[in-house]
């Protein structure tokens, strides 16, 4: 099982489309992966859990991926939210 | 100012039909919601083949996070499992659930985040009206409606891409 922290840096959090584009980077993977902010854990592969995380910038997440790609699974992930979802600022 | 016929969207508003489901009547009900729910998806994945240009980007997004909101299995389970266990008809499910998740958004800190319960009204809205119609062919027909007022409040990303640029000619 991996575990790692991660600051939310997109200036919108994660609204529909980022938490859209998170639930489709971890599409493929078997590994169990979850998100957990202010005590709430939820499923990653969910749209609804993460966005019902009301994760918005600079919010402390931690990420925990479990299963045979849990590697890939937990860098794909990371490298997504490095890339600020792809939403340039 | 405008004048000419008018119609009202209110994606938002969803019609309730709050009469406790037969025994007989839940399972024909549940099929009648995933057959409304696929309808919606359909609707937003043809949608979102259409795109192209600027739209495709903007929009295409929206369009896509709004179809996972539909093919949720925690979101699907919940109103499946309100009319199997509460009984209630599809609609009544609907808003029940719509209200449940509205009220999560609008605690939310964030300022942007509280705003996006549109996501919500949006995508069970479209289910909502998919619920009342057996196809899209009104839908289909939007496109050749001239001189027609719409009067919303919201209009989705779903709605603006499904009008081709000439069919509106101003927004205010």
């Amino acid at each position: 099982m991996l575990e790692r922290d991660i600051t939310v840096s997109n200036r919108l959090g994660l609204h529909a489309r980022a938490s859209a584009k998170l639930v489709q980077a971890l599409q493929g993977f078997q590994a169990n992966i979850f998100i957990t902010y202010r005590g709430k854990e939820v499923n990653a592969k969910s749209i609804m859990g993460v966005m019902m995380l009301a994760a918005g910038l600079g919010a402390q997440l931690r990420l925990r991926a479990d299963g045979p790609d849990e590697e890939a699974a937990m860098a794909a992930m990371v490298d997504l939210f490095e890339r600020k979802f792809d939403e340039g600022q | 100012m405008a004048l000419g016929r008018a119609r009202l969207e209110q994606p938002g508003r969803i019609l309730v039909d709050d009469r406790p489901l037969a025994a007989e009547e839940i399972e024909p009900e549940v099929e009648r919601l995933l057959a409304a729910i696929g309808l919606a998806r359909d609707e937003l994945r043809t949608l979102r083949d259409k795109l192209h240009g600027t739209l495709a980007s903007d929009v295409g997004d929206f369009l896509e996070a709004h179809g996972l909101i539909l093919a949720d299995r925690d979101l699907v389970a919940g109103l499946v499992d309100l009319i199997r266990r509460g009984r209630y008809r599809a609609s009544a499910a609907l808003k029940l659930q719509r209200d449940k998740l509205v009220a999560v958004f609008e605690a939310m800190e964030d300022a942007y985040l509280r705003s996006r319960k549109e996501d919500i009204d949006h995508v069970l809205g479209r289910v909502q009206a998919a619920l009342v119609r057996e196809s899209s062919v009104e839908e289909r027909k939007l496109a050749s409606r001239v001189g027609e007022i719409l009067v919303s409040d919201i209009v989705a990303p779903a709605s603006w891409c499904r009008w081709p640029r000439t069919a509106y000619s101003a927004r205010c």
